[in-house]
Protein backbone atom coordinates (compact mmCIF):
# COMPACT_ATOMS: atom_id res chain seq x y z
CA UNK A 1 0.00 0.00 0.00
CA UNK A 2 1.22 3.46 -1.04
CA UNK A 3 1.72 6.10 1.87
CA UNK A 4 -0.67 9.02 1.40
CA UNK A 5 0.34 11.60 -1.21
CA UNK A 6 1.37 14.35 -0.15
CA UNK A 7 -0.09 16.61 -3.29
CA UNK A 8 -3.77 16.42 -5.12
CA UNK A 9 -1.72 15.85 -8.31
CA UNK A 10 -0.22 12.50 -6.79
CA UNK A 11 -3.13 11.50 -5.08
CA UNK A 12 -5.15 12.23 -8.36
CA UNK A 13 -2.46 10.09 -10.62
CA UNK A 14 -2.98 7.13 -8.00
CA UNK A 15 -6.52 7.16 -8.31
CA UNK A 16 -6.88 6.86 -11.95
CA UNK A 17 -3.86 4.31 -11.79
CA UNK A 18 -5.91 2.21 -9.89
CA UNK A 19 -3.03 2.45 -6.46
CA UNK A 20 -5.52 4.12 -4.71
CA UNK A 21 -9.30 4.65 -3.80
CA UNK A 22 -11.09 7.92 -2.62
CA UNK A 23 -12.76 5.54 0.18
CA UNK A 24 -9.07 4.49 1.54
CA UNK A 25 -7.55 8.72 0.38
CA UNK A 26 -10.43 9.87 2.94
CA UNK A 27 -10.12 7.26 5.63
CA UNK A 28 -6.85 7.72 6.23
CA UNK A 29 -7.23 11.60 6.40
CA UNK A 30 -10.01 11.46 9.01
CA UNK A 31 -8.18 8.64 10.96
CA UNK A 32 -4.77 11.03 10.96
CA UNK A 33 -7.39 14.06 12.09
CA UNK A 34 -8.49 12.00 14.89
CA UNK A 35 -5.08 11.67 16.36
CA UNK A 36 -4.20 15.06 15.73
CA UNK A 37 -6.83 17.47 15.59
CA UNK A 38 -7.17 17.80 19.33
CA UNK A 39 -3.60 18.73 19.23
CA UNK A 40 -4.32 21.50 16.29
CA UNK A 41 -7.45 22.97 15.93
CA UNK A 42 -7.90 22.57 12.60
CA UNK A 43 -11.58 21.76 12.29
CA UNK A 44 -14.85 23.16 14.07
CA UNK A 45 -16.97 20.39 11.95
CA UNK A 46 -16.14 17.23 10.84
CA UNK A 47 -18.57 15.54 8.10
CA UNK A 48 -16.87 12.11 8.17
CA UNK A 49 -20.48 10.33 7.42
CA UNK A 50 -20.73 12.41 4.04
CA UNK A 51 -17.54 12.43 3.39
CA UNK A 52 -17.24 8.39 2.89
CA UNK A 53 -20.14 8.18 0.99
CA UNK A 54 -19.24 11.00 -1.85
CA UNK A 55 -15.77 9.14 -1.88
CA UNK A 56 -17.30 6.42 -2.44
CA UNK A 57 -19.80 7.79 -5.23
CA UNK A 58 -16.34 9.16 -6.32
CA UNK A 59 -14.76 5.80 -6.68
CA UNK A 60 -18.01 4.51 -8.45
CA UNK A 61 -18.13 7.53 -10.64
CA UNK A 62 -13.75 6.69 -11.87
CA UNK A 63 -14.59 3.01 -12.66
CA UNK A 64 -17.45 3.64 -14.36
CA UNK A 65 -15.55 5.81 -16.51
CA UNK A 66 -16.67 9.43 -15.33
CA UNK A 67 -13.75 11.82 -14.37
CA UNK A 68 -14.86 14.90 -13.14
CA UNK A 69 -10.78 16.29 -13.12
CA UNK A 70 -7.93 16.31 -10.56
CA UNK A 71 -9.98 16.98 -7.81
CA UNK A 72 -12.38 14.01 -8.25
CA UNK A 73 -12.29 11.85 -4.81
CA UNK A 74 -9.93 14.22 -3.39
CA UNK A 75 -10.19 15.58 0.03
CA UNK A 76 -10.76 18.96 0.91
CA UNK A 77 -11.11 21.22 3.55
CA UNK A 78 -13.65 24.44 4.12
CA UNK A 79 -12.75 27.66 6.13
CA UNK A 80 -15.96 27.85 8.21
CA UNK A 81 -16.86 31.33 6.97
CA UNK A 82 -18.40 29.37 3.72
CA UNK A 83 -21.87 28.07 3.55
CA UNK A 84 -21.95 23.99 3.09
CA UNK A 85 -25.05 22.14 3.32
CA UNK A 86 -23.58 19.88 5.61
CA UNK A 87 -23.64 21.80 8.57
CA UNK A 88 -24.94 25.28 10.10
CA UNK A 89 -21.67 27.92 9.43
CA UNK A 90 -19.77 29.51 12.58
CA UNK A 91 -17.73 32.01 11.63
CA UNK A 92 -16.00 31.05 14.90
CA UNK A 93 -18.31 33.56 16.37
CA UNK A 94 -21.36 33.43 18.75
CA UNK A 95 -23.01 35.84 16.90
CA UNK A 96 -23.49 34.66 13.68
CA UNK A 97 -27.43 33.33 13.48
CA UNK A 98 -27.32 29.77 13.23
CA UNK A 99 -29.82 29.94 10.19
CA UNK A 100 -27.63 31.95 8.12
CA UNK A 101 -26.50 29.96 5.18
CA UNK A 102 -28.90 26.50 6.49
CA UNK A 103 -28.33 24.30 3.93
CA UNK A 104 -27.04 25.84 1.40
CA UNK A 105 -23.81 25.44 -0.25
CA UNK A 106 -21.71 28.58 -1.50
CA UNK A 107 -21.35 28.76 -5.36
CA UNK A 108 -17.85 27.87 -4.53
CA UNK A 109 -18.66 25.05 -2.65
CA UNK A 110 -21.19 23.78 -5.50
CA UNK A 111 -18.13 24.22 -8.06
CA UNK A 112 -16.07 22.16 -5.79
CA UNK A 113 -18.84 19.25 -5.23
CA UNK A 114 -19.60 19.20 -8.95
CA UNK A 115 -15.82 18.54 -9.43
CA UNK A 116 -15.87 15.66 -7.51
CA UNK A 117 -13.73 17.08 -4.30
CA UNK A 118 -14.53 15.27 -0.97
CA UNK A 119 -15.40 17.80 1.84
CA UNK A 120 -14.08 16.70 4.89
CA UNK A 121 -15.21 19.48 6.85
CA UNK A 122 -15.42 23.17 8.19
CA UNK A 123 -11.92 24.43 9.19
CA UNK A 124 -10.96 26.66 12.04
CA UNK A 125 -10.62 30.53 11.03
CA UNK A 126 -10.36 33.43 12.97
CA UNK A 127 -13.95 35.22 14.01
CA UNK A 128 -15.57 36.64 11.07
CA UNK A 129 -11.82 36.14 9.24
CA UNK A 130 -10.04 38.71 11.65
CA UNK A 131 -8.88 39.07 15.15
CA UNK A 132 -7.00 36.69 16.72
CA UNK A 133 -7.29 33.54 18.64
CA UNK A 134 -9.07 34.57 22.02
CA UNK A 135 -9.17 31.68 24.58
CA UNK A 136 -12.20 32.84 26.38
CA UNK A 137 -14.38 31.42 23.58
CA UNK A 138 -15.65 28.48 23.33
CA UNK A 139 -13.69 27.57 19.91
CA UNK A 140 -9.97 25.81 18.76
CA UNK A 141 -6.94 27.69 19.38
CA UNK A 142 -5.23 26.92 16.26
CA UNK A 143 -2.00 25.39 16.51
CA UNK A 144 1.22 24.90 13.85
CA UNK A 145 2.21 21.85 13.12
CA UNK A 146 5.38 22.74 12.54
CA UNK A 147 5.62 23.92 16.49
CA UNK A 148 2.35 23.82 18.63
CA UNK A 149 3.67 26.94 20.10
CA UNK A 150 3.03 28.91 17.60
CA UNK A 151 0.20 30.29 15.58
CA UNK A 152 -0.77 28.63 11.75
CA UNK A 153 -1.00 32.21 10.72
CA UNK A 154 -4.88 33.37 9.43
CA UNK A 155 -6.99 34.02 9.17
CA UNK A 156 -7.70 30.44 6.99
CA UNK A 157 -5.67 28.83 10.10
CA UNK A 158 -7.55 25.40 9.71
CA UNK A 159 -7.13 25.32 6.45
CA UNK A 160 -3.04 26.26 6.09
CA UNK A 161 -2.62 23.72 9.01
CA UNK A 162 -4.89 20.75 7.62
CA UNK A 163 -3.19 20.56 4.57
CA UNK A 164 0.29 21.02 6.03
CA UNK A 165 -0.36 17.71 8.86
CA UNK A 166 -1.95 16.06 6.15
CA UNK A 167 -5.54 16.17 7.03
CA UNK A 168 -6.75 16.75 3.45
CA UNK A 169 -4.83 17.57 0.44
CA UNK A 170 -6.45 21.44 -0.20
CA UNK A 171 -8.62 24.09 0.82
CA UNK A 172 -10.49 26.53 1.00
CA UNK A 173 -9.32 30.14 1.98
CA UNK A 174 -10.61 33.75 2.19
CA UNK A 175 -7.87 36.88 1.79
CA UNK A 176 -8.94 40.38 2.97
CA UNK A 177 -5.53 41.53 4.48
CA UNK A 178 -3.59 38.17 3.59
CA UNK A 179 -5.87 35.51 5.22
CA UNK A 180 -4.64 32.70 2.46
CA UNK A 181 -1.08 33.87 1.85
CA UNK A 182 -0.45 34.24 6.00
CA UNK A 183 -1.27 30.79 7.00
CA UNK A 184 0.21 28.98 3.73
CA UNK A 185 3.31 30.69 4.47
CA UNK A 186 3.68 30.26 8.22
CA UNK A 187 2.32 26.36 7.85
CA UNK A 188 4.88 25.77 4.76
CA UNK A 189 2.43 25.69 2.02
CA UNK A 190 1.09 26.93 -1.14
CA UNK A 191 -1.74 29.31 -1.53
CA UNK A 192 -3.24 31.71 -4.28
CA UNK A 193 -5.14 35.11 -3.33
CA UNK A 194 -6.68 35.41 -7.23
CA UNK A 195 -7.47 38.92 -8.66
CA UNK A 196 -10.51 40.32 -6.80
CA UNK A 197 -13.96 39.43 -9.06
CA UNK A 198 -12.20 36.48 -10.27
CA UNK A 199 -14.03 33.78 -8.08
CA UNK A 200 -17.38 34.70 -6.18
CA UNK A 201 -17.91 35.18 -2.88
CA UNK A 202 -21.14 35.15 -2.54
CA UNK A 203 -22.34 32.35 0.44
CA UNK A 204 -19.37 33.76 2.45
CA UNK A 205 -19.67 36.21 5.58
CA UNK A 206 -18.03 39.25 4.74
CA UNK A 207 -15.20 40.73 5.85
CA UNK A 208 -14.10 44.10 4.01
CA UNK A 209 -16.20 43.89 1.05
CA UNK A 210 -13.98 45.69 -1.12
CA UNK A 211 -11.03 43.47 -0.01
CA UNK A 212 -12.02 40.02 0.04
CA UNK A 213 -11.32 37.44 -2.03
CA UNK A 214 -11.78 33.53 -1.76
CA UNK A 215 -8.82 31.03 -2.76
CA UNK A 216 -7.08 27.89 -2.81
CA UNK A 217 -4.74 26.50 -0.31
CA UNK A 218 -2.73 22.88 -1.02
CA UNK A 219 0.63 22.17 -0.97
CA UNK A 220 2.14 23.05 -4.69
CA UNK A 221 1.27 25.62 -7.14
CA UNK A 222 0.05 22.48 -9.60
CA UNK A 223 -2.51 21.88 -6.62
CA UNK A 224 -3.69 25.84 -6.64
CA UNK A 225 -4.07 25.60 -10.17
CA UNK A 226 -6.52 22.80 -10.63
CA UNK A 227 -8.18 24.30 -7.55
CA UNK A 228 -8.26 27.65 -9.02
CA UNK A 229 -10.07 25.28 -12.38
CA UNK A 230 -12.95 25.03 -10.14
CA UNK A 231 -13.58 27.84 -8.42
CA UNK A 232 -12.67 30.86 -10.71
CA UNK A 233 -15.84 32.21 -13.15
CA UNK A 234 -18.56 34.73 -13.01
CA UNK A 235 -21.02 34.17 -10.77
CA UNK A 236 -23.99 36.59 -10.42
CA UNK A 237 -24.52 36.32 -6.92
CA UNK A 238 -21.68 38.38 -6.22
CA UNK A 239 -21.89 41.68 -7.28
CA UNK A 240 -17.80 42.67 -7.31
CA UNK A 241 -17.35 39.06 -9.25
CA UNK A 242 -16.37 39.77 -13.04
CA UNK A 243 -17.23 38.11 -15.81
CA UNK A 244 -13.86 37.16 -17.86
CA UNK A 245 -12.79 34.37 -19.67
CA UNK A 246 -11.27 31.75 -17.46
CA UNK A 247 -7.82 30.13 -18.70
CA UNK A 248 -6.68 26.28 -18.32
CA UNK A 249 -4.76 26.70 -15.68
CA UNK A 250 -2.93 23.45 -15.67
CA UNK A 251 -2.10 23.36 -19.43
CA UNK A 252 -0.34 27.18 -18.95
CA UNK A 253 1.89 25.05 -16.66
CA UNK A 254 4.83 25.09 -18.71
CA UNK A 255 7.84 25.08 -16.20
CA UNK A 256 9.81 27.19 -18.50
CA UNK A 257 10.59 30.95 -17.33
CA UNK A 258 12.52 31.61 -20.50
CA UNK A 259 12.69 35.50 -21.16
CA UNK A 260 9.99 36.54 -18.21
CA UNK A 261 10.77 39.56 -16.67
CA UNK A 262 10.66 39.13 -12.40
CA UNK A 263 10.73 42.28 -10.56
CA UNK A 264 12.38 42.06 -7.59
CA UNK A 265 11.10 44.50 -4.51
CA UNK A 266 13.21 44.62 -1.88
CA UNK A 267 13.00 48.19 -0.53
CA UNK A 268 10.08 47.40 1.60
CA UNK A 269 10.25 43.40 2.60
CA UNK A 270 13.63 43.57 4.64
CA UNK A 271 12.47 45.52 7.71
CA UNK A 272 15.06 45.46 11.08
CA UNK A 273 13.47 43.15 13.00
CA UNK A 274 13.63 40.18 9.97
CA UNK A 275 14.81 36.30 10.69
CA UNK A 276 18.03 36.71 9.93
CA UNK A 277 17.95 33.97 7.17
CA UNK A 278 14.95 35.66 5.19
CA UNK A 279 17.60 37.35 2.71
CA UNK A 280 19.36 34.14 2.28
CA UNK A 281 16.27 32.17 1.41
CA UNK A 282 15.08 35.10 -0.79
CA UNK A 283 18.10 35.22 -2.59
CA UNK A 284 18.43 31.49 -2.84
CA UNK A 285 15.03 31.14 -4.41
CA UNK A 286 16.26 34.42 -7.16
CA UNK A 287 19.02 31.99 -8.23
CA UNK A 288 16.68 29.48 -8.85
CA UNK A 289 14.35 31.62 -10.79
CA UNK A 290 17.30 33.13 -12.70
CA UNK A 291 18.77 29.42 -13.91
CA UNK A 292 15.12 29.21 -14.80
CA UNK A 293 15.69 31.37 -17.45
CA UNK A 294 13.61 34.86 -16.25
CA UNK A 295 15.33 38.02 -16.22
CA UNK A 296 15.65 40.02 -12.99
CA UNK A 297 14.87 43.38 -12.61
CA UNK A 298 14.76 45.66 -9.59
CA UNK A 299 11.68 47.13 -8.72
CA UNK A 300 10.02 49.60 -6.36
CA UNK A 301 6.20 48.94 -5.55
CA UNK A 302 4.11 52.40 -5.87
CA UNK A 303 3.01 54.14 -3.09
CA UNK A 304 3.71 51.02 -0.82
CA UNK A 305 2.88 52.54 2.97
CA UNK A 306 0.12 54.80 1.60
CA UNK A 307 -1.69 51.50 0.20
CA UNK A 308 -0.83 49.65 3.45
CA UNK A 309 -2.71 52.74 5.36
CA UNK A 310 -5.88 52.74 3.56
CA UNK A 311 -5.98 48.96 3.90
CA UNK A 312 -7.21 49.23 8.08
CA UNK A 313 -9.86 52.29 7.61
CA UNK A 314 -11.61 50.39 4.69
CA UNK A 315 -11.60 46.89 6.26
CA UNK A 316 -12.64 48.50 9.45
CA UNK A 317 -14.81 50.97 8.60
CA UNK A 318 -16.76 48.06 5.87
CA UNK A 319 -16.75 44.97 8.39
CA UNK A 320 -18.11 47.74 11.09
CA UNK A 321 -20.90 48.80 8.65
CA UNK A 322 -21.57 45.00 8.81
CA UNK A 323 -21.91 44.09 12.54
CA UNK A 324 -23.10 47.54 13.68
CA UNK A 325 -26.17 46.58 15.16
CA UNK A 326 -24.85 43.30 16.54
CA UNK A 327 -21.58 44.65 18.60
CA UNK A 328 -23.99 47.54 19.72
CA UNK A 329 -25.79 44.61 21.50
CA UNK A 330 -23.31 42.05 21.67
CA UNK A 331 -20.04 43.66 22.39
CA UNK A 332 -18.79 40.79 24.41
CA UNK A 333 -20.03 37.90 23.26
CA UNK A 334 -17.26 39.25 20.00
CA UNK A 335 -13.96 38.37 20.31
CA UNK A 336 -10.95 40.74 21.87
CA UNK A 337 -8.85 41.02 18.69
CA UNK A 338 -12.74 41.40 16.37
CA UNK A 339 -13.87 44.12 18.71
CA UNK A 340 -10.41 45.91 18.21
CA UNK A 341 -10.72 45.96 14.40
CA UNK A 342 -14.63 47.00 14.48
CA UNK A 343 -13.93 49.73 16.87
CA UNK A 344 -11.62 51.43 14.84
CA UNK A 345 -14.33 51.32 12.02
CA UNK A 346 -15.56 53.76 14.43
CA UNK A 347 -12.39 56.33 14.03
CA UNK A 348 -12.73 56.58 10.50
CA UNK A 349 -14.58 59.51 8.88
CA UNK A 350 -16.31 58.94 5.58
CA UNK A 351 -14.40 61.10 3.96
CA UNK A 352 -10.99 59.18 4.86
CA UNK A 353 -13.21 55.97 4.35
CA UNK A 354 -13.74 57.75 0.77
CA UNK A 355 -10.21 59.51 0.17
CA UNK A 356 -8.62 56.11 0.54
CA UNK A 357 -10.28 54.71 -1.77
CA UNK A 358 -9.01 57.05 -4.14
CA UNK A 359 -5.39 56.15 -3.05
CA UNK A 360 -6.49 53.15 -3.96
CA UNK A 361 -6.88 53.98 -7.60
CA UNK A 362 -4.09 55.88 -7.87
CA UNK A 363 -1.75 53.02 -6.55
CA UNK A 364 -3.50 50.78 -9.41
CA UNK A 365 -2.81 53.37 -12.11
CA UNK A 366 0.96 52.98 -10.78
CA UNK A 367 1.40 49.81 -10.60
CA UNK A 368 -0.48 48.71 -14.04
CA UNK A 369 2.46 51.37 -15.28
CA UNK A 370 4.96 49.11 -13.22
CA UNK A 371 3.45 45.71 -14.92
CA UNK A 372 3.99 46.80 -18.31
CA UNK A 373 7.60 47.00 -17.42
CA UNK A 374 7.90 43.29 -15.48
CA UNK A 375 5.62 40.28 -15.92
CA UNK A 376 5.86 39.86 -11.81
CA UNK A 377 6.71 40.68 -8.98
CA UNK A 378 8.55 38.73 -6.30
CA UNK A 379 9.36 39.55 -2.80
CA UNK A 380 9.29 37.88 0.85
CA UNK A 381 5.61 36.51 2.12
CA UNK A 382 6.74 37.69 5.35
CA UNK A 383 10.16 38.93 6.97
CA UNK A 384 9.58 35.90 10.07
CA UNK A 385 8.20 32.64 10.82
CA UNK A 386 4.94 31.86 12.18
CA UNK A 387 4.67 34.10 15.79
CA UNK A 388 4.91 32.56 18.63
CA UNK A 389 1.88 32.29 21.32
CA UNK A 390 2.75 34.44 24.50
CA UNK A 391 5.82 35.74 23.04
CA UNK A 392 4.25 38.01 19.97
CA UNK A 393 1.23 40.31 20.51
CA UNK A 394 -0.76 39.10 17.70
CA UNK A 395 -3.60 42.40 18.67
CA UNK A 396 -0.77 44.31 17.20
CA UNK A 397 -2.11 44.76 13.76
CA UNK A 398 0.54 47.33 13.27
CA UNK A 399 3.82 45.31 13.90
CA UNK A 400 1.78 42.19 11.73
CA UNK A 401 1.96 44.37 8.66
CA UNK A 402 5.14 45.76 9.38
CA UNK A 403 6.56 41.89 9.50
CA UNK A 404 3.88 40.57 6.75
CA UNK A 405 3.80 41.61 3.78
CA UNK A 406 0.29 40.27 1.91
CA UNK A 407 -1.91 43.14 2.21
CA UNK A 408 -0.59 45.65 -0.38
CA UNK A 409 -2.28 43.33 -2.73
CA UNK A 410 -5.49 42.99 -0.95
CA UNK A 411 -6.16 47.05 -1.69
CA UNK A 412 -5.11 47.15 -5.23
CA UNK A 413 -6.76 43.64 -6.11
CA UNK A 414 -3.97 41.90 -8.04
CA UNK A 415 -2.94 38.21 -7.35
CA UNK A 416 -0.63 36.84 -5.40
CA UNK A 417 0.68 33.14 -4.73
CA UNK A 418 3.20 32.11 -1.71
CA UNK A 419 4.87 29.23 -1.65
CA UNK A 420 7.38 27.84 0.43
CA UNK A 421 11.54 28.51 0.16
CA UNK A 422 13.33 27.78 3.00
CA UNK A 423 13.17 27.95 6.64
CA UNK A 424 14.43 29.72 9.60
CA UNK A 425 17.01 28.53 12.26
CA UNK A 426 14.00 27.56 14.57
CA UNK A 427 12.89 25.14 11.48
CA UNK A 428 9.63 26.94 10.67
CA UNK A 429 8.58 27.64 7.41
CA UNK A 430 9.77 30.80 5.12
CA UNK A 431 7.76 31.83 2.03
CA UNK A 432 8.25 33.88 -1.14
CA UNK A 433 5.62 35.70 -2.69
CA UNK A 434 4.77 36.48 -6.63
CA UNK A 435 2.48 38.94 -7.25
CA UNK A 436 1.33 39.83 -10.88
CA UNK A 437 -1.11 41.59 -13.35
CA UNK A 438 -4.67 41.49 -13.12
CA UNK A 439 -6.19 38.23 -13.98
CA UNK A 440 -3.28 36.55 -14.87
CA UNK A 441 -2.60 33.69 -12.34
CA UNK A 442 -1.52 31.65 -14.90
CA UNK A 443 1.63 33.83 -15.07
CA UNK A 444 2.29 33.25 -10.90
CA UNK A 445 1.13 29.55 -11.29
CA UNK A 446 3.88 29.17 -13.59
CA UNK A 447 6.12 30.96 -11.91
CA UNK A 448 5.22 28.33 -8.83
CA UNK A 449 5.29 25.67 -10.58
CA UNK A 450 8.51 26.30 -12.17
CA UNK A 451 9.81 26.99 -9.19
CA UNK A 452 8.76 23.91 -7.17
CA UNK A 453 9.97 21.70 -9.81
CA UNK A 454 13.54 22.69 -8.95
CA UNK A 455 13.16 22.84 -5.68
CA UNK A 456 11.31 20.30 -2.60
CA UNK A 457 10.00 22.99 0.14
CA UNK A 458 6.49 22.53 -0.83
CA UNK A 459 6.88 18.59 -0.06
CA UNK A 460 8.45 19.08 3.46
CA UNK A 461 6.67 17.70 6.19
CA UNK A 462 6.48 19.05 10.23
CA UNK A 463 7.76 16.37 12.52
CA UNK A 464 4.73 16.12 14.23
CA UNK A 465 3.38 14.04 10.94
CA UNK A 466 5.98 12.01 10.63
CA UNK A 467 5.37 9.20 12.77
CA UNK A 468 1.60 9.30 11.52
CA UNK A 469 2.01 8.56 7.67
CA UNK A 470 0.68 5.41 8.23
CA UNK A 471 -0.02 3.57 4.71
CA UNK A 472 -3.26 4.23 2.84
CA UNK A 473 -5.63 1.24 3.18
CA UNK A 474 -4.13 -0.13 6.50
CA UNK A 475 -6.76 1.90 8.83
CA UNK A 476 -9.55 0.79 6.72
CA UNK A 477 -8.82 -2.57 5.70
CA UNK B 1 2.50 58.73 21.25
CA UNK B 2 -1.66 59.76 22.09
CA UNK B 3 -2.95 62.62 23.38
CA UNK B 4 -5.19 63.67 26.09
CA UNK B 5 -7.72 65.05 22.78
CA UNK B 6 -6.89 61.95 21.38
CA UNK B 7 -9.02 59.94 23.91
CA UNK B 8 -11.33 62.49 24.01
CA UNK B 9 -11.85 62.28 20.04
CA UNK B 10 -12.20 58.28 20.33
CA UNK B 11 -14.53 58.40 23.25
CA UNK B 12 -17.02 60.65 21.19
CA UNK B 13 -16.38 58.65 18.34
CA UNK B 14 -16.82 55.30 19.70
CA UNK B 15 -19.89 56.80 22.09
CA UNK B 16 -21.61 58.56 19.18
CA UNK B 17 -21.35 54.66 17.05
CA UNK B 18 -22.99 53.02 20.33
CA UNK B 19 -20.14 50.98 21.13
CA UNK B 20 -19.82 49.53 24.58
CA UNK B 21 -15.87 49.19 25.11
CA UNK B 22 -14.25 49.24 28.32
CA UNK B 23 -11.60 51.59 29.50
CA UNK B 24 -9.00 49.07 28.54
CA UNK B 25 -10.46 48.83 25.02
CA UNK B 26 -10.40 52.78 24.98
CA UNK B 27 -6.86 52.91 25.98
CA UNK B 28 -5.56 50.16 23.41
CA UNK B 29 -8.25 51.93 20.90
CA UNK B 30 -6.64 55.69 21.61
CA UNK B 31 -3.24 54.29 21.17
CA UNK B 32 -4.35 52.79 17.62
CA UNK B 33 -5.89 56.05 16.78
CA UNK B 34 -2.50 58.11 17.18
CA UNK B 35 -0.85 55.39 14.89
CA UNK B 36 -3.32 55.56 12.34
CA UNK B 37 -3.71 58.90 11.77
CA UNK B 38 -0.54 59.83 10.81
CA UNK B 39 -1.34 57.17 7.98
CA UNK B 40 -5.03 58.29 7.05
CA UNK B 41 -3.19 61.95 7.02
CA UNK B 42 -0.69 60.64 4.34
CA UNK B 43 -3.57 59.70 2.18
CA UNK B 44 -4.38 63.00 1.46
CA UNK B 45 -0.60 64.24 0.81
CA UNK B 46 -0.52 62.21 -2.52
CA UNK B 47 -0.58 64.42 -5.41
CA UNK B 48 -1.99 62.33 -8.05
CA UNK B 49 -5.29 61.91 -5.60
CA UNK B 50 -6.21 65.27 -6.58
CA UNK B 51 -8.56 64.73 -9.56
CA UNK B 52 -8.49 61.35 -9.01
CA UNK B 53 -12.13 59.05 -8.82
CA UNK B 54 -12.43 56.88 -5.27
CA UNK B 55 -12.95 52.66 -6.48
CA UNK B 56 -16.37 52.80 -5.12
CA UNK B 57 -19.20 51.20 -7.71
CA UNK B 58 -22.41 52.72 -8.78
CA UNK B 59 -25.00 51.31 -11.13
CA UNK B 60 -28.21 52.41 -11.73
CA UNK B 61 -29.15 49.03 -13.50
CA UNK B 62 -27.93 46.53 -10.94
CA UNK B 63 -28.55 42.36 -11.41
CA UNK B 64 -29.68 40.48 -8.68
CA UNK B 65 -29.51 37.07 -8.14
CA UNK B 66 -29.28 35.18 -4.73
CA UNK B 67 -26.56 32.25 -3.99
CA UNK B 68 -27.27 28.80 -2.53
Amino acid sequence: MPEIPLTVQDAAAALRAGELTSVDLTQAMLDRADELDSQLGTYLARFDRQALANAERADAELRDGLDRGPFHGIPVGVKDILAASEGPTTAQSLILDPDWGAGKDAPIVKRLRRAGAVITGKTSTMEFACGVPDPTKPFPIPRNPWDLDTWPGGSSSGTGSGIAAGLFLAGIGTDTGGSIRIPAAFCGVSGLMPTFGRVPKSGCTPLGYSLDHVGPLARSAWDCAGMLQVLAGYDPSDPDCIDVPVPDYLSGLSGSLAGLRVGVERAHHFPEERDPLVEGCFDAALEVLKQLGARLVDVVLPLYDEVQAALMPTCAAESLAYHMSDAQARWGDYFEGTRAMLARGALVSGADYVQAQRLRRVAQRQLVGLLDTVDVVVMPTSAVGAFRYGQDDLLDIERLFKLVFTSYWDAVGNPALVVPMGFTGEGLPLSLQIAGRAFDEAALLNVGHAYQQATEWHLQTPPLTRSTRAPVGSAAS
Amino acid sequence: MSTPEDKTIVQLMLARAGLPVSELELDKLTSAYSQQQPGIESLYKVAATRYEAPCLQFTPTPTFADWG
